[in-house]
């Protein structure tokens, strides 16, 4: 039943990477079985157990599973803890067979050995167990930062970068068609695949400071954004602005009013003995797999977040996150237009 | 009260059997309160309640596949999905062997144990060899295809840290 379909089989499909983890379920089961099985013959059990075992251990030495050469030692210390422990238990019931057959009196020998062993062994099955709970409790900690499909993604790129290498170092004219579709399997040149993720796109930055009750500011902000046409290089980010303003300007009550009190308004509330300017960033949340390409993306004041960062005269930058919009905010273009 | 060693070796002597060198009596006694002994009560009840929270997040992912959250979510139920059927494969399945030996060849009870553990060993059976066949075509998935994309959502548990190998592999 162990075979892959349609292909010839051979012992190698067993060896294979990816069939590690699975097939060590069935060596736990055929051990599980083995407990009832040998239950009444004196040392079968544990032979068996420790046969087993050891047939593990070659399969783990020719199939070298992961990428990381520390986990797979680490991992083939695991399995050689779980060796010694069965062998462990075949020394007890030979010491268990002697306290058996002899009188109580001087076994004293026998008993220390016995519990001696029990001890050492003991230590084995919790290096055993306690070592997978705290891989278990690593790997946890890795996934909560980096996801499956980024480290699935990472041992291709090594794969490939290294075979590209090594071809390199061989043959002095390289194929390009071999080396492209290398680069293409090994997605070396970070393409975006898979459904589009959520970003988050700055849609409004205004950088001002105040001088002789002025206002020096630089605004950059798009008027419409909208989902790119399919592009063969994908980047995470599929959205292009529509329209976009940047401009500096010297910004005073008499060139707009409705500007300079929105802007004034934020300097007042930000303003301190050493903040020298003030930026403000407006992004949007976007789903981008809910729109079809070319579609335009609703600037949605709901789904808006806004980020102010004070910038001290030696260039220290504090960050906030606010809570809510501040009001006025996004500004509209045409309050914006009033003041070019 | 505990029986002394010197006793209990006694009493292995004369019965012949190693298994009277463990003093049963409460785990008999706990059997015929509750029906089972301590072993299972201890090993099988709470990975039993876990596989079937497992099997509700199953239950959730496949009625959420158009969902906004499925392509977010969905990897990390089958990861605990994954994760929890690995911890209780072996507390399950040794606890209902455990019991299985413990009884005596004549006894029913070993019997009715006997029929848990098979119960348990045929579910994990089937739930490996699901995984075994569907893991067939991983050689066909390359970055970017749905095979690829198929096996990080369901898979990535188990290959996120295996190395990878290519395979001149044609599937028909």
């Amino acid at each position: 039943m162990l075979i892959q379909l349609n292909e010839q089989w051979s012992p190698s499909h067993w060896l294979r990477p990816y069939n590690y983890h699975l097939l060590s379920y069935y060596k736990k089961f055929i051990m599980i079985i083995s407990l009832p099985l040998f239950y009444s013959v004196l040392y079968a059990q544990m032979s068996v157990l420790f046969v087993l075992q050891l047939i593990e251990i070659v399969r783990f030495w020719f199939t070298w599973p992961f990428v990381s050469n520390k986990r797979n030692c680490f991992r083939l210390s695991l399995e050689l803890a779980l060796l010694l422990f069965f062998l462990i238990n075949l020394i007890q019931i030979s010491a268990l067979q002697t306290i058996m057959s002899s009188d109580a009196s001087g076994l004293e020998g026998v008993t220390k050995l016995f519990y001696g062993l029990g001890w050492a062994g003991f230590a084995a099955c919790f290096y055993f167990n306690i070592s997978f709970i705290c891989t278990g409790l690593y790997d946890f900690c890795v996934g909560l930062r980096v996801s499956n499909r980024a480290k699935m993604d990472e041992v291709r790129k090594r794969y490939y970068f290294s075979k590209i290498r090594e071809y390199e170092k061989d043959n002095e004219s390289s194929s390009k068609e071999l080396v492209s579709r290398w680069v293409k399997l090994g997605n070396l040149n970070d393409k975006a695949y898979g459904e589009l993720p959520e970003i988050n796109v700055r849609i409004e930055l205004y950088e001002f400071r105040r001088v002789n009750g002025k206002f020096e500011l630089t605004v950059k902000k798009l008027t419409s954004l909208r989902m790119k046409a399919k592009s063969k290089l994908r980047r995470t980010n599929q959205t292009t602005a529509g329209g976009k303003i940047e401009r500096k300007m010297v910004l005073s009550p008499a060139d707009n009013s409705r500007l300079y009190s929105i802007i004034s308004d934020v300097y007042q509330l930000y303003e301190g003995p050493h903040v020298e300017t003030i930026r403000l960033k407006t992004f949007l949340n976007i789903w981008q797999k809910d729109y079809e390409e070319g579609q335009e993306i609703e600037l949605d004041r709901n789904l808006m977040f806004q980020r102010v960062e004070l910038l001290s005269y030696d260039n220290e930058k504090t960050v906030q996150q606010l809570e809510a919009l501040l009001e006025d905010f996004p500004i509209d273009p045409a309050v914006i237009a009033n003041a070019l | 009260v505990s029986p002394t060693v010197e006793d209990q070796i006694r009493n292995a002597q004369e019965v012949g059997t190693g298994r009277a060198l463990f003093s049963t009596d409460t785990m008999y006694w706990r059997f015929q309160r509750t029906g089972q002994t301590s072993f299972f009560i201890y090993d099988v009840y709470m990975p039993m309640f876990l596989i079937s929270l497992c099997w509700v997040g199953l239950l959730i992912a496949h009625f959420s596949k158009g969902q906004r959250w499925y392509q977010s979510y969905a990897p990390h139920i089958y990861s605990a999905v994954h994760k929890v059927h690995e911890m209780t494969l072996m507390y399950i399945t040794m606890a209902a062997i455990v019991e299985f030996i413990y009884f005596e060849p004549s006894s029913s009870d070993r019997i009715i144990s006997a029929i848990v553990c098979v119960v348990f060993n045929v579910y994990f059976t089937i739930y490996e060899l699901y995984i075994y066949y569907d893991m067939i075509k991983y050689p066909l998935a390359e970055i970017g295809n749905k095979h690829y994309d198929y096996y990080v959502l369901r898979y990535g548990y188990f290959l996120k840290n295996i190395r990878f190998e290519e395979y001149d592999v044609k599937i028909c």
